[in-house]
């Protein structure tokens, strides 16, 4: 009886897992239909740069990340952290876009965040945080020449977590974030496009107020067989002027990119000890060479939502440890040093990334994440499990942990262990 | 004992080699030619219906550009909303993909899946069986109501999304209705069915590819194809500016 119930089982069972005959989807006798195109029909690629209508969509952000932080050796007791910390990132964008014409186009971008005003200290007034993130227009002469004018993200460098090549937007790129939006600057693009080359021309004017502090850009994109070169150059007359080499090139499953730079003087007001007992003084550097290079490397497998990303950078204008760091820190606050001089402090660093998305097909992921300052040793890195709650919503456990030694540019406020859970509404834009 | 063998090597033979006298290189070649638009440019609406175990179905939309005398392609995803304003440009053995966030090309491998379906970004490409793979074994068969040659496929370069193929090709006009897709070491990836086509002219286009994902039960991505076009495309659609002109 058992024997016979068993095979009545497997038989359902059987029945169950039998593979969908789709052998039969060629049981049609008519499987080809004719078309015949119409004339007079709009061309299919004008279709897409004319709009009757304007397009309007945006992004939505909500995250909330609760950390507990610990300073280590000296033991950690889990129930008393040094440190708690609640971070609510709570941010939208808005765009227009707007194609009147084929020849003429106008996109704009707002952006506002939580806290959506901020109090002067010096002053009794607050200040909106809303700004304007782009606004250009697109126009071209005889589709020959595309030009795009206004405030705009520009493309520049290949490097993914570091980009010695960028200098002409607001900001570098942040390895925490190097897929991230970034803010560029007031410029005109014109670019050539010479079948698969290139030939861009930049001419930057954000906050400047003389016709003779425009910056200019031209840049030059050429394929050979399948790698990428961009040969290019960068002058203002305040600042550094640079020669850049970048270089993309795949190489079976792997993306391979490089730049080097190569600067006569340094944009960085430097430190250097002086007299005894040590003190430090600031100096400049505009008559010397400097070279800075990076390579790195990323590569993917879909089938099973795994990425890794890694990338060295040679900081040329860095300084081969981090002795002066912390006394460097007190000029900042005397203002005789900005914050953008003591970032990068060392001459060499590297970062890797490693995602899994989607463990084994679930909604589990796993991430880790390290940056280093291989001159003195110190760095970070961040392992992170996150989970899939709803389509856009998501929770992750996370432990950032710095290492080095004190004063070393990771470990400027101590040794430290983070523990971060962190929830999101993300991928919400409309 | 050596009657039956001789026996077993005949019956062999006799079942591997089909009875007609069949160039079965030209049949590829013919494929290649019949899906390739060397001498005009092809232009059409791809939607893209992808289904996952456990998940709702994700529908895609993905205008793409063909030119395939250059080896050119570019497609520019229309939904879901989320992608929207992504890009890919292929020129050769070149292909970029554009981010809007970022309003960066990233200069990548082709062999990817496109945008977490089932489908490569080969599919999206003119076909070139007869250059890329030769012919290890060819039998007779019937798929559904058609006849059909079965053609074992074995790539000769390693440029190829799959290194092994098995086709079924209907014996009356030589359309291609089945693909079986293996690895170097005979594991079947995928199966793909073209259940329907479309005719412009000479030329025959998939207008519904239904691919199966053989290593993750379950998941499938069924293509359909709209507002085909054969007109000639302007040299821009084939640059990068176009791509960064049309997208956010």
């Amino acid at each position: 009886m058992k024997r016979f119930s068993l095979s009545i089982v497997l038989l359902i069972v059987g029945l169950a897992v039998q593979p969908e005959d789709l052998d039969s989807l060629f049981e049609e006798e008519d499987m080809v239909e004719e078309i015949i195109e119409e004339p007079g029909k709009k061309p299919p690629e004008e279709e897409l740069l004319v709009s009757d209508v304007m397009e309007w969509g945006g992004s939505f952000t909500c995250e909330f990340t609760s950390s507990w932080t610990w300073l280590y050796p000296g033991g950690v007791n889990l129930a008393d952290p040094d440190q708690t910390a609640l971070e609510t990132d709570l941010s939208a964008s808005l765009f227009f876009d707007s194609r009147p014409d084929r020849n003429f186009r106008v996109f704009g971008k707002i952006k506002a965040s939580y806290p959506f005003s901020t109090e002067l200290s010096s002053e009794p007034v607050s200040v909106n945080n809303i700004e304007v993130f782009e606004l250009f227009s697109d126009f071209n002469w005889n589709d020959t020449l595309f030009f795009r004018v206004g405030k705009h993200t520009i493309k520049w460098g290949v490097g993914y977590f570091f980009s010695p090549a960028d200098v002409l937007n607001l900001y570098p790129i942040d390895p925490d974030d190097p897929e991230g939006e970034r803010e560029g600057p007031v410029s005109l693009k014109i670019n050539m496009p010479l079948d698969i080359h290139n030939l861009y021309l930049y001419s930057i004017a954000n906050n400047i107020e003389k016709p003779e502090e425009i910056a200019v850009a031209p840049k030059v994109e050429f394929v050979i067989g399948n790698t990428e070169l961009g040969i290019g150059g960068f002058y203002r007359s305040n600042l550094a002027p640079r020669g850049i080499l970048t270089v993309t090139s795949p190489l079976w499953v792997l993306d391979f990119f490089g730049e080097a730079v190569l600067s006569y003087g340094s944009d960085r007001t430097f430190v250097r000890e002086i007299g005894t007992p040590p003190c430090i003084e600031t100096y400049r550097e505009e008559d010397k060479a400097f070279f800075s290079g990076t390579a790195g490397f990323s590569c993917m497998n879909e089938d099973i939502s795994l990425s890794l990303s890694g990338q060295y950078l040679f900081n040329g204008d860095g300084y081969k440890n981090s002795d002066l760091l912390q006394n460097a820190y007190l000029l900042v606050e005397l203002d005789q040093l900005s914050q953008e001089d003591l970032k990068y402090f060392g001459k060499h660093y590297a970062a890797l990334n490693l995602n899994w998305s989607s463990i084994l097909d679930t909604d589990l992921g796993f991430s880790a994440f390290w940056m280093g300052n291989l001159c003195d040793g110190s760095g970070y890195i961040y392992p992170s499990l996150f989970y899939q709650v709803l389509d856009h919503a998501k929770i992750s456990l996370g432990m950032r942990i710095n290492y080095g030694d004190d004063g070393d540019e990771y470990t400027l406020a101590g040794k430290t262990i983070s523990f971060c859970i962190c929830a999101s509404v993300e991928d919400g834009r409309f | 004992m050596k009657r039956y063998l001789m026996l077993f090597i005949i019956t062999l033979v006799c079942f591997s080699i089909p009875a007609e006298n069949v160039n079965f290189h030209a049949i590829l070649k013919e494929i290649d030619n019949m899906t390739s638009f060397e001498d005009s440019d092809l232009s059409c609406i791809y939607t893209i219906v992808s289904e996952k175990p456990g998940e709702d179905k994700s529908v895609q939309q993905v205008r793409m550009f063909r030119r395939d005398r250059e080896d050119k392609f570019a497609a520019l995803i229309l939904k879901p909303e989320t992608k929207k304003g992504q890009g890919y440009l292929q020129v050769d053995e070149n292909l970029w993909f554009y981010d809007p966030e970022s309003r960066k090309f990233a200069h990548t491998s082709s062999k990817e899946n496109f945008q977490d379906s089932e489908a490569k970004n080969s599919d999206f490409k003119s076909s070139s069986l007869s250059e890329d793979y030769d012919i290890e074994r060819s039998s007779k068969g019937k798929l559904g109501r058609y006849e059909v040659y079965i053609l074992n496929l074995m790539a000769n370069n390693n440029e190829v999304t799959y290194p092994r193929q098995k086709l079924w090709v209907r014996k009356d006009n030589h359309l291609l209705l089945k693909a079986e897709n293996y690895s170097l070491s005979e594991r079947l990836m995928r199966t793909v069915y073209y259940p329907g086509y479309i005719s412009l002219g000479k030329k025959f286009i998939p207008s519904k590819i239904l691919i199966v994902d053989e290593l993750k039960k379950g998941e499938r991505s069924q293509l359909t194809i709209k507002d085909p076009s054969v007109s000639t495309l302007p040299d821009y659609v084939f640059t990068k500016s176009y791509i960064e002109r049309v997208n956010r």
